[in-house]
């Protein structure tokens, strides 16, 4: 695989990506101007609104949608640029586990067909050894190995989500898009799947764009965090500086709307709803796109579109913002109490 | 007044390596206007014992015990009766939007017809009501999207889609599985508030499966705790988490990140070992290959719910655990 690799480059680099939808009603501006880049070996979180495009840009990543304009370079290679036939042979390096396990595997195969698929595919291990690495993957996402000899409806959503997992782990892949690949674990399941994705990272430098809303999971799993709202990332930042000082107003209101895991406290706490009408990606608001709902907003965020910059903290760290009102220290003003309503 | 009474359920699958017990004799029961969350570990047996409370698990299996809505037995009544409740009287919102949306129908389309199956309403008045049914779940540009098919939109509003239709005919019960899962943690805070405000408004009763213990802490009055198809433990929702004390629980509320924490630094705890497949009714504690408290007792006799101090609290297990639970805070 090694020659495959293009040194020290960056595993994904996402140029002004771009993805618009027409549908009845007008145009959808899904992924409306997106850069990322994921280096080797890095793990990426990605949150955001529902529906602000994470998923779009997931699949894009990954070349199953390919983008309205703009470019995704994987290790180096511009995506557009390649037949269809060496984008399918790419996808041992690069993989997805989709966010909706159930449509993702084809029903009327085992889940021991499915998850070996890929090492017939692209001979990952030898013919005889495939059943012992299927039990193997599956052990791995807590699964008991004669799993394999179901068929996904007779799983739970947990399971399914599972197999969808180990199947894209399968080929041992370089980059895995993971789309909220733990939505449906409990806790405790949820733990041996963040520990897997967390040795993988540091035995075999695998990297992740890690699509979630459970943010303590990527409070634990990331190592920079991109902040999307309405097709744009407002904030990257690490993830030292994501959850103690939140730059963008957004990220702020973000971080204070999870719940927390005590019910006096949860209780006892000033409930943070947004205010304002919810923007549509159809019809996107003027200036910055959260302005309608910001506590913040002023004159120049109706107007005028604020550009993801970056900006250099106190203690040395950069980072990156889309705000008019966080200067080039990353402060900003705090939000105001009364947007904090006492619950 | 109780709206749903559990007695005994159990669901047993047939498949090809012979019979599978999904609910293993559970109870549990339900009033009215109260918010009961179901938690347990992924495969235990929340979805299949929900589902099977109107008939809806899978076909090969078979359902016994009593459920007990508002005094009428849900196993015994007529198919034709639980299609007149399905969706009127008890609704449910699904674990897996994409299958139990319709891809081939539109949304507005797809949450109009139950207005008007269940309440008669006219075309025009249904469509009006679906625009505010798609505005009160928080999506965007509603009308414009009335004419979308499911594939269309982002997983957390097809998430939202089903709530819309779930809730549309003001039930009695509201059964949801996992119905935020897809959701960002604001708009998941507008729906808590909706679930909330319908109870308080309605007296409605919801059974929420949710694995987010900050969910849980959030919206309900009790919980249950479920271990391979039973429930091993249920209090109030203070209570529970004040002194969770089945090892099982205990493990859960142990297993969430802390603030701080991260990969680098930190190994965070899962509970070793799988779920047990269960062949028959269980006649010993299903934990206790997983349990540090096991002892030759829990692999002779099958612990029963009973109750321990606090206030509505019984936990299914013969060494239950009274030291207060220590959280690992990160860095
Ligand atoms: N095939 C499609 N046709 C039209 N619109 C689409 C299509 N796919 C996605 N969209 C729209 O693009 C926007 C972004 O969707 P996307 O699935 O990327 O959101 P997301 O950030 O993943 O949301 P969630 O957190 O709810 O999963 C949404 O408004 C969605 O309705
Ligand atoms: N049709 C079926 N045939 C055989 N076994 C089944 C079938 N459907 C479900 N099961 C099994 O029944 C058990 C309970 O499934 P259920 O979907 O209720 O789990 P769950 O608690 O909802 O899990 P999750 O949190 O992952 O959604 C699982 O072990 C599952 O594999
Ligand atoms: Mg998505
Ligand atoms: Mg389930």
């Amino acid at each position: 695989m090694a020659e495959q690799q293009n040194g020290d480059a960056p595993v994904l680099v996402l140029r002004d990506l771009v993805k618009h939808y027409q549908v009845p009603g007008g145009t959808v501006r899904s992924v409306d101007g997106v850069d990322l880049v994921i280096g080797r070996g890095e793990i990426v979180g990605l949150v955001g609104e529902s529906g602000s495009g994470k998923s779009t840009i997931g699949k894009m990543a990954v070349a199953l949608i390919s983008p309205s304009s703009g470019s995704v370079e994987l290790d180096g290679v511009d995506l557009a640029a390649l037949p269809k036939r060496r984008v399918r042979a790419m996808r041992k390096r690069f993989n997805i586990v989709f966010q909706d396990p159930g449509s993702s595997i084809n029903p009327r195969t085992t889940v021991g067909d499915a998850i070996s698929e890929p090492l017939r595919i692209h001979r990952i291990v030898p013919r005889r050894r495939i059943d012992e690495r299927v039990a193997e993957l599956l052990e791995q996402v807590g699964l008991r190995p004669d799993t394999a000899a179901r068929y996904p409806h007779e799983l739970s959503g947990g399971q399914r989500q599972r197999v969808s997992l180990a199947r894209a782990l399968a080929a041992g892949p370089e980059l895995l898009v993971a789309d909220e690949p733990t939505s449906a674990l409990d806790v405790s399941v949820q733990a041996s799947v963040l520990n897997l994705v967390a040795d993988l990272q540091q035995n075999l430098g695998f990297a992740c764009l890690f699509i979630s809303h459970d943010l303590s999971a990527i409070e634990y799993l990331a190592d920079r965090i991109a902040v999307m709202y309405l097709g744009r990332i407002v904030e990257v930042a690490d993830r030292r500086d994501l959850f103690e000082r939140p730059m963008h107003p957004y990220t702020d209101v973000l971080l204070q709307a999870a719940p927390v895991a005590d019910p006096v406290e949860q209780r006892g706490r000033e409930r943070v709803v947004l205010r304002g009408e919810i923007p549509s990606p159809m019809n996107p608001p003027s200036g910055c796109s959260f302005h309608p709902r910001c506590p913040l907003a002023t004159e120049v965020c109706r107007t005028t579109e604020p550009a993801l910059r970056t900006v250099q903290r106190a203690d040395g760290r950069t980072a990156q913002v889309a705000c008019h009102l966080v200067g080039d220290d990353g402060v900003r003003a705090a939000l105001p109490a009364e947007s904090v309503p006492v619950g | 007044m109780n709206v749903l009474e559990v007695a005994d359920l159990g669901v047993t699958f047939a498949t090809e390596d012979g019979p599978v017990v999904a609910v293993d004799r559970l109870d549990y029961e339900v009033r009215e206007g109260e918010i009961l969350a179901i938690v347990g570990e992924s495969g235990c047996g929340k979805s299949v014992g929900v589902l099977s409370l109107l008939g809806l698990q899978p076909g090969n299996s078979t359902v016994s015990g009593r459920v007990s809505y508002r005094g009428e037995d849900l196993l015994t009544v007529s198919e034709s009766r639980l299609r007149g409740l399905r969706g009127r009287d008890i609704a449910y919102i699904f674990q897996d939007p994409m299958t139990a949306l319709n891809p081939l129908m539109t949304v507005g389309t797809q949450v109009a017809e139950t207005l008007r199956k269940h309440l008669g309403m006219s075309k025009a008045a249904a469509r009006e009501r679906v625009v505010e049914l798609l505005e009160l779940v928080g999506i965007p540009a509603a009308r414009e999207r009335l004419g979308v098919y499911p594939h269309q939109l982002s997983g957390g509003m097809r998430q939202r889609v089903m709530i819309a239709m779930a809730i549309a005919c003001d039930p009695k019960l509201l059964i949801a599985d996992e119905p935020t899962t897809a959701l960002d943690v604001t708009v998941q805070a507008g729906i808590i508030e909706t679930l909330k405000e319908l109870r308080d408004r309605l007296g409605m009763a919801i059974v929420i499966i949710t694995h987010d213990m900050g969910v849980v802490a959030d919206i309900a009055d009790r919980v249950v705790v479920m271990y391979a198809g039973k429930a091993i433990e249920s209090a109030p929702v203070v209570e529970l988490f004040a002194h969770p004390t089945h090892p099982y629980t205990r493990g859960l509320l142990q297993a969430v990140p802390q603030r701080g924490q991260h990969a680098t630094a930190h190994r965070l705890k899962g509970i070793s070992g799988n779920v047990p497949v269960l062949r028959s009714t269980a006649v010993a504690c299903s934990f206790a290959d997983r349990c540090a408290f096991a002892s030759d007792a829990c692999r002779a006799v099958r612990p029963e719910p009973a109750p321990i101090a606090g206030a509505g609290h019984t936990v299914a297990c013969l060494h239950p655990q009274t030291e207060p639970l220590l959280l690992q805070k990160g860095a």
